[in-house]
């Protein structure tokens, strides 16, 4: 027997053609009449589902993301029950994804500073706090910069700095921030890339 | 048995009543729908009896994506139709009042074996227009009402059908928007919590199958790129109706459901009308059309 998709297309439609209720006596205007209230009240919102891949480390499980069509927002991340590799399982890091959004009213928005001694935080702009980290980075390697070892090799390296990326950080910022650390000379570098 | 089935129409009733209280919009075609719905349940928990032979369905034809009613004749010459018929007219003479002559007629002509069912049923799915409008006009019924009385018998059978034929087909790989069995689109969609799974809901014969989240069912289109795109009321975004920008399509769906089996698809779909209303208004039209989700549009 040949299948065509415009044969199958007509089963649907043979056996549920439209009959619409009105005209089988039953009232359909309360329903409209809510339809209509939910619309003029601007209560129908439209949203869009879209995939995408975990950023976090070198799995690469698939998500589904839900954006609010009118604001641009994601309101909803879940995991993707039709990609290969997660089926829509995601790991502890990965289930706690909808947090890094803007959406996380927890989520840091400022530099926090506290001193040397304090017990206490005080905000900073940026421009502070990344003249502050360079200038104290720059200060401690350029105290203890190695350039031999004992036995006189080329070794190039700083022991007094020591970096650790934390569970958020992501596949690419992880690259940058190895790149960066090895550049100065940094032995110690290490990340919490999965769970 | 048939405590079991009482239990299953106390909760259909449980369910109604539910939907009733929180949509009470939809009053007016829960109560039509009851006892047709309790009285379909019964038929397809066990009071009619039905055979459907699959062994000569092939598994490697449904990986190739050919439903069964494709590959044999789902109708023989021995189908309940008139059991089924008693058994759905008085609900339907209750539940539409407006109803009750024709349906009284109707009842009469199958007394009088006026109707050959087989002639018009066995050729599913690809069934003939002009036997109804033959019909109709032979009992002075309306075509509509016709139509509304031949799916109604037809899709308790169809259910009992698939309730014992897909178990003995076992596994198998199923990507389509349609029914495996029966051909029939999508009432309704129903998204699983925690792993997010979506299946869809055989407006026909009410079998259920897993499809992909961002594939359309009518068409097939995959919203990759873009996203998929769907509508839903501001503080209940657990119902929502899922749009294809390409064919034009809305799909209610239900989103994050711990319990599947505990759904009834028609009540979800009849409490969930409003949406079908908002979407129709919006130029969408449903996946599959069903004898509750087709509102005309206001006349100006």
């Amino acid at each position: 027997m040949d299948v065509t998709r415009r044969g199958f297309l007509r089963i649907s439609g043979a056996v549920g053609s439209g009959v619409a209720l009105s005209s089988l006596g039953i009232n359909l205007k309360p329903t409209k009449a809510y339809a209509h209230e939910l619309d003029k009240m601007n209560r129908v919102k439209a949203a869009k589902q879209i995939t995408t891949i975990c950023c976090y480390c070198a799995v690469g499980c698939g998500l589904i993301c839900s954006v609010d069509k009118v604001t641009g927002k994601i309101f909803n991340i879940e995991g993707d029950p039709d990609h290969p590799i997660n089926e829509g399982s995601l790991c502890a890091k990965g289930a706690g994804f909808f947090d890094l959004t803007e959406a996380n009213k927890y989520r840091l928005q400022k530099v926090l500073y506290r001193a040397p001694m304090s017990d206490r935080w005080e905000e900073k702009d940026w421009n502070w706090a990344i003249a502050r980290i360079a200038r104290l980075i720059k200060d401690t390697r350029d105290k203890d910069f190695i350039t031999k070892n004992s036995k006189g090799q080329i070794v190039n390296r700083t022991e007094s700095i020591g970096h650790l990326g934390s569970s958020n950080v992501d596949s690419e910022e992880c690259w940058l921030m190895s790149v960066i650390s090895r550049t100065m000379g940094l032995v110690y570098v290490d990340h919490q890339a999965r769970v | 048995m048939i405590q079991r089935n009482k239990e299953e129409i106390s909760k259909l009733n449980l369910q109604i009543e539910d939907a009733i209280e929180n949509y009470p919009n939809t009053q007016n075609i829960l109560r039509a729908f009851q006892n047709v719905l309790l009285a379909k349940k019964r038929l397809v928990e066990g009071e009619i009896s039905v055979d459907v032979d699959v062994s000569n369905v092939s598994t490697n034809r449904l990986e190739e994506c050919v439903p069964v009613c494709r590959q044999i004749q789902l109708f023989s010459s021995d189908e309940p139709w008139e059991k089924v018929s008693f058994s759905l007219i008085p609900p339907i003479m209750t539940g539409f009042p407006a109803l009750a002559k024709e349906m009284k007629k109707i009842e009469e002509a199958i007394k009088n074996e006026v109707f050959e069912f087989t002639e018009y049923f066995t050729s599913f799915p690809e069934l003939k227009n002009d036997i109804v409008l033959k019909w109709a006009s032979m009992t002075g019924i309306r075509p509509e009402v016709f139509q509304f009385f031949l799916i109604n018998i037809l899709k308790p059978v169809l259910g009992a059908k698939a309730k014992k034929a897909i178990p003995i087909l076992g596994e198998f790989t199923w990507d389509k928007g349609f029914c495996p069995f029966c051909g029939g689109f999508p009432e309704i969609a129903v998204i699983k919590d925690k792993i997010t799974e979506r299946w869809l809901h055989c407006s026909c014969c009410g079998h259920q199958w897993r499809y992909n989240r961002i594939v359309c069912p009518y068409c097939g289109y995959e919203a990759k790129e873009e996203g998929s795109t769907y509508f839903f009321v501001e503080g209940k975004d657990q119902e929502c109706a899922f749009v294809c920008d390409q064919c034009n399509r809305y799909l209610i769906t239900l989103r994050r459901i711990r319990d599947t089996h505990e759904l009834n698809p028609d009540i979800v779909s009849m409490k969930l009308c409003h949406l079908d209303a908002l979407m129709q208004e919006k130029g969408f039209s449903p996946v599959a059309i069903t004898e509750w989700n087709v509102f005309e549009p206001e006349v100006q």
